[in-house]
């Protein structure tokens, strides 16, 4: 077999070991495997020589018997499409060309009664004490329903602090209920929990909006970062404002989202401190950071961060084995019902599916690209005005990235973030080395949790 | 035929879109809970809601 066909093979699946398990992912099909140690090696001697025929004679010593059995299971696999299966030849349109907007993200307050010391908007931009004004909110939701072809909208109230503008959150639920009648609304709300009082838990439930609650954790990890403006730590706060929440079953759906930086790589306490409080919907990110910041991932936490991901599959198993689960939001992949394929091509839709609006109404990709005015994509009087720019994010799939087509991970990762791309790879087509190092310590942490469980719960 | 050496874990499904190019209704990946790190495997089909 010709290098170049070795390669294709290899690209057609996943293998990785953990804590006495050989887990097999099938790229193109979605299909996970456990092998025992026969089926194991006759793989991997496959992937060396791309002939199975050299790859049994390769076992040496190992029962002849056996060796076939496996052989005969895997290409069962094979045979059924399960197993080293082709892809579909998807390049031939640009699936983000089809895609209409649809999200908006709201930032109704650019003010921010918390000082985080790593948050990553920048420092311009939080010094700008904004607030959204009624009339950009109408406006926002006006170029919305103009111009998006959907019946499900989601329009997310963020920050800064979006409860600073808790009568700009009101009105632009009520005037998107209004002028929208016909749409199915979805609206979500990401706090720092510091003003959710009853009043506004009152109103959110009505509305059945979703949540993003930011807490960090264990109350010396939250406190390193999470300060008020006198640098005070905010988490005795937090903590109580979540207790509450979870008590009075404030929402269907939330999720408690913690942030950690390499300062906690042992953030599976604190995922478990968090399901403590009561959580059963968490999520815990890695920090949005620039390269030499001392908080920043860097490339060689990358092996303690794959054995984290590891460990927190397990405790979250062990949590379940106990009765009382919780949902890892990255870890509940779904192989078998999740996104189409045209979906898992285009990741995010961030610039044309999804687009972020300033208290100004400046319409940016995102909300992490907001401030960076190379990526300035309009605004909410006349609409996009760099159609050009709007086109490189519709193209920036993952067959235009070289990184991304071979991947193992692409469709489950779908390309990554393009704001890290372009602020730590470069450009939009080059995602971030480290980024997808991080991604794939964390779906290799999914798929093991889904073997894990399949094997031990 | 039961497996000796292999066990699946999941038969994956990794489909076509139903839709010719994809429908678009479905939630937008970053938008939901994590704000800073998108995954796409993790989100449900608006079709099969």
């Amino acid at each position: 077999m010709q290098p170049q066909q070795i390669t294709d093979l290899k690209s057609r699946v996943h293998l990785l070991q953990a804590s006495g398990l050989s887990i097999v992912f099938d790229v193109n099909s979605g299909s996970l495997y456990t092998v025992d140690e026969i089926a194991w090696q006759l793989l991997l001697r496959y992937l060396d020589c791309g002939d199975w025929e050299q790859a049994k004679e390769a076992m040496g010593r190992v029962d002849q018997e056996e060796v076939e059995q496996a052989y005969n299971e895997l290409q069962e696999l094979i045979s059924e499409g399960l197993l080293f299966s082709s892809g579909e030849a998807w390049p031939e349109f640009v699936p983000g060309k089809e895609l209409g907007i649809k999200a908006l993200c709201l930032n109704i307050a650019h003010s921010c009664n918390l000082a985080c010391s790593y948050c990553f908007v920048p420092e311009d931009i939080r010094c700008e004490q904004q607030i959204m004004p009624r009339e950009t909110i109408k406006k926002a939701l006006d170029f919305l329903l103009e111009n998006t072809p959907y019946e499900y909208l989601t329009v997310d109230f963020f920050g800064g602090e979006p409860l600073l503008n808790f009568d700009g959150i009101k009105f632009a639920v009520d005037y998107a209920l209004k002028q929208g009648k016909e749409k199915k609304w979805k609206f979500t709300v990401s706090t720092n929990t510091l003003l959710l009082g009853e009043e506004q838990l009152s109103f959110f439930k009505e509305h059945n909006f979703s949540f993003v609650l930011s807490c960090d954790g264990r109350p010396k990890v939250h406190d390193q970062y999470r300060l008020t403006a006198g640098g005070q730590g905010s988490s005795a706060v937090v903590t109580r404002r979540i207790k509450e929440f979870l008590e009075r079953g404030a929402a269907d759906e939330y999720f408690v989202r913690g942030t950690f930086t390499r300062h906690n790589l042992d953030f599976t306490n604190d995922v478990l401190y968090l399901a403590s409080l009561g959580a059963k919907s968490i999520s815990m990110e890695p920090v949005v950071a620039p390269e030499q910041m001392p908080y920043a991932l860097r490339e060689d936490d990358i092996p303690e961060l794959q054995m984290e991901y590891y460990r927190l599959a397990r405790a979250l198993c062990e949590l379940e084995r106990k009765g009382c689960g919780v949902d890892f939001y990255h870890y509940k992949l779904d192989l078998t019902g999740g996104p189409c394929v045209a979906k898992r091509l285009t990741g995010c839709g961030a610039g044309y599916h999804y687009l972020a609006v300033t208290p100004g109404g400046e319409l940016y990709p995102c909300h992490q690209l907001v401030g960076n005015r190379e990526y300035l994509l309009g605004d909410v009087e006349q609409g996009i005005t760099a159609a050009e720019l709007q086109e490189k994010f519709r193209e920036a799939h993952i067959f235009r990235k070289e990184e991304c087509s071979s991947c193992w991970a692409r469709f489950l990762c779908g390309g990554g973030c393009h704001a890290q791309a372009i602020t730590q790879g470069g450009s939009l087509e080059r995602p971030s080395p480290l980024a997808c190092a991080v991604m794939q310590a964390r779906l290799n942490g999914a798929l093991y949790y889904m073997a894990l469980k399949e094997n031990t719960i | 035929m039961k497996k000796k050496h292999i066990k699946t874990v999941v038969k994956g499904t990794l489909r076509k879109p139903q839709l010719k190019k994809g429908c678009g209704e479905c939630e937008v990946s970053c938008q939901s809970a994590c704000k800073t790190s998108c995954t796409v495997g993790n989100q449900a089909c608006s079709l099969n809601k």
